[in-house]
């Protein structure tokens, strides 16, 4: 399998100004991550507020700056400072969709120029060519083509979020962040947005990274799964093998918090205790370790690598007790 | 046994640009002591609007409770005077709302919000209410309450300014508590911790609690019974055990099917087609048909009443898995 897009070590800080302190103070919003997505391949990134997966997505698309690290797309360095013209050359390759799509859309454009926009800007085609292609990609978000002509405002949420699809989809590109596309819909209609992605997906071909903290959104749609906490991605596996056997204390918590619509299925764990710690001064040795149950004195002061599974490669963990090779304690459970 | 809250004939309407639009019709319930009433349905369907009402808390104008009655205690609270209502308001019923950073009063400590309705109520002196509050602080599983309780809300994450906001709904012991999207805005592990409290408290205290939310994990958790609203109607009334093996309106069924499970894998997610009629929109016969894959021509030209017995109400010609 191609890597379509290959991040390593990306760090995205952010600076603060504390009260009565000199010294500049960095939010680390995303702190050396690794991952890769392949070639028609759908990647999550889930986690919980602050963790820095919208961050990461917004790296990818250079709407932030990194402070370090290299994001490869299809081989080129993609995080280093860029002209226009290659600016405009990923833009054509990387598009984004907004969690949104009440704010994301311009009011006082036609939803036609909206998705035509895209078009405009890289030069392609001639008003008629464009006006085909727009009615194309309205149609195949589930649009009617004749409502080319209406304002976002007469249209529903899920509706605005198809406009919002549609406009990512106009210059054809290879990989789309997706930024929590449905977490602002309705059960009902996040169902037919879900569905249209990945309709979408095998017509034109495309990759999502795919950002949400609904685990069962993201087990519906996506291959493979990163969980960060804290600008760290804590967990990074299949999908398969990440819902079956959860190895980080962390992505278990997460998935033993998920209320299940069932009421034969109460949630009897102990719900994770405390907040997740200040990305501005994370704790020393493993991110997680203040609210960790398994927590040993070695997590305190070690952070642990993101490294794979006994037996199983495409399955890492960066956590002390699934590494017994370089930790004394298992992982013990009841 | 007589229910504590009991509605009628709710209706209570807004006025819009475009004429007065119906945001609740026509609904009725029941909510019994010690119960867990959840009211669940998508956006627009109606449900905090319900809340709302029964609180008096309707901005008129543009709203307007236009008929029904709210039976709390033998009397109509839709007729109070708005002394009287002061009087059941955060006293005997209390309310939790969704987003605690904008509920909460940012320029007063949290405990000062907590003491307010413990002076006002029932008439405690500073001090006294001050402890109180820590107590309160402390029962709602806030880390050091004697600090928290001198804190300002900014200074408190979401989880915790979430259980700030139960301690005030709880400080008078309300026999009843409206809990309004009450983890909507939290993440999943602090969504978690609250539904656990929740659940705790209410089985110390032995309150009712109407439950509104869009969450069908949320209800499985925490509710008894269940009312499943569209478009302002009431569609069905059941015990939440039964409502999830068994729905019996076809939207229920729809709603039910459309999250993606967690234990299940399916290949192409079920989906309710088109969206929710637009809410002023005066439909003939059943609001759900144009969505509905059982719908008959019958659906459409005649309006489907609740109708059942007192456990299990359904609003549908064609109810589903009704022996």
């Amino acid at each position: 399998m191609n890597p379509l897009l290959e991040v390593k070590q990306l760090k995205v800080h952010f600076p603060v100004r504390l009260k009565s302190q000199f010294r500049p103070a960095y939010v680390r919003a995303v702190d050396g991550i690794d991952f890769t997505i392949y070639k028609g391949e759908t990647f999550g990134l889930v986690g919980e507020s602050g963790c820095g997966k919208t961050t990461t997505g917004k790296a990818i698309v250079k709407l932030v700056e990194p402070s370090a690290g290299r994001i490869f797309y299809d081989g080129k360095d993609i995080a280093r400072p860029m002209k226009r013209a290659e600016r405009k050359e990923l833009a054509r390759n990387v598009q984004f969709i907004f969690q949104d799509p009440f704010s994301s859309l311009d009011p006082r454009l036609t939803v036609g120029k909206i998705v035509e926009e895209p078009l405009i800007i890289h030069g392609l085609g001639d008003a008629e060519e464009r006006r085909k292609t727009v009615a194309k990609l309205l149609t195949d978000v589930g649009l009617s083509a004749d409502r080319a002509q209406s304002f976002p405002h007469e249209f529903s949420g899920g509706q605005r979020q198809r406009i919002g699809v549609a406009r990512a989809l106009a210059l054809n590109p290879s990989l789309i962040v997706c930024d929590e596309p449905v977490s602002a819909l309705d059960v009902s209609v996040q169902a037919q947005i879900l569905n249209l992605m990945k309709t979408l997906q095998d017509s034109y071909n495309l990759s999502y990274l795919f950002i949400s903290h609904n685990l069962a959104v993201v087990k519906h749609l996506c291959d493979r799964i990163a969980v960060m906490y804290l600008g760290k991605i804590v967990e990074l596996a299949g999908k398969q093998s990440l819902f079956e056997k959860p190895s980080h204390p962390y992505a278990e918590a997460l998935l033993a918090a998920i209320p299940l619509p069932d009421p034969e299925a109460l949630m009897h764990d102990e719900p994770l205790e405390g907040d997740m710690p200040s990305p501005i001064k994370p704790p020393p040795g493993c991110p997680f370790h203040t609210r960790c149950k398994y927590a040993f004195a070695r997590c305190r002061i070690d952070e642990p690598q993101l490294l794979p599974l006994d037996g199983d490669a495409d399955h890492l963990v960066a956590c002390h007790l699934c590494h017994p090779d370089t930790g004394t304690i298992h992982k013990i459970k009841k | 046994m007589k229910p504590i809250l009991k509605v009628e004939n709710l209706t209570t309407s807004f006025q819009g640009e475009e004429g007065r639009v119906t945001a609740v019709r026509n609904l009725s319930f029941e909510l019994h002591k010690g119960e867990t009433l959840a009211v669940v349905g998508e956006s627009g369907c109606g449900k905090s609007v319900t809340a709302l009402s029964i609180l008096n808390l309707i901005p008129n104008p543009p709203g307007k409770i236009d008929n029904g009655c709210i039976w709390f205690e033998d009397r109509d609270l839709t007729r109070l005077r708005k002394r009287d209502m002061r009087k059941v308001r955060g006293n005997q019923i209390a309310m939790i709302f969704q987003e605690p950073m904008t509920s909460l009063n940012p320029v007063f400590t949290v405990g000062r919000q907590v003491m307010d309705s413990l002076i006002i109520h029932q008439n405690m002196t500073k001090k006294k209410a001050h402890a109180a509050a820590v107590s309160l602080l402390t029962s709602v599983g806030i880390p050091e309450p004697e600090l928290t309780v001198d804190r300002y809300p900014h200074q408190l994450s979401g989880g915790m300014r979430q259980r700030a906001m139960i301690a005030m709904a709880l400080a008078c012991r309300p026999d009843i508590l409206i809990a309004d999207e009450p983890t909507t805005a939290l993440d999943v592990t602090i969504q978690a911790q609250i539904l656990n409290l929740l659940r705790n408290l209410h089985d110390e205290m032995n309150m009712s609690i109407l439950l509104i939310t869009h969450d069908m994990g949320v209800v499985a958790q925490l509710a008894d019974h269940v009312l499943v609203m569209y478009a302002g109607e009431a569609v069905e009334y059941r015990k939440s055990k039964e409502l999830f093996k068994s729905p019996h309106h076809p939207y229920t069924e729809g709603l039910l099917k459309s999250i993606p499970s967690l234990t299940e894998d399916h290949l192409v997610l079920y989906n309710i087609p088109g969206s929710v009629p637009p809410i002023h929109a005066e439909i003939e016969g059943c609001r759900f048909a144009d969505r509905c894959s059982y719908a008959q021509p019958y659906c459409r030209e005649h309006k489907p009443e609740l109708e059942g017995d007192r456990e299990s109400k359904v609003r549908c010609h064609f109810a589903l898995n009704v022996t």
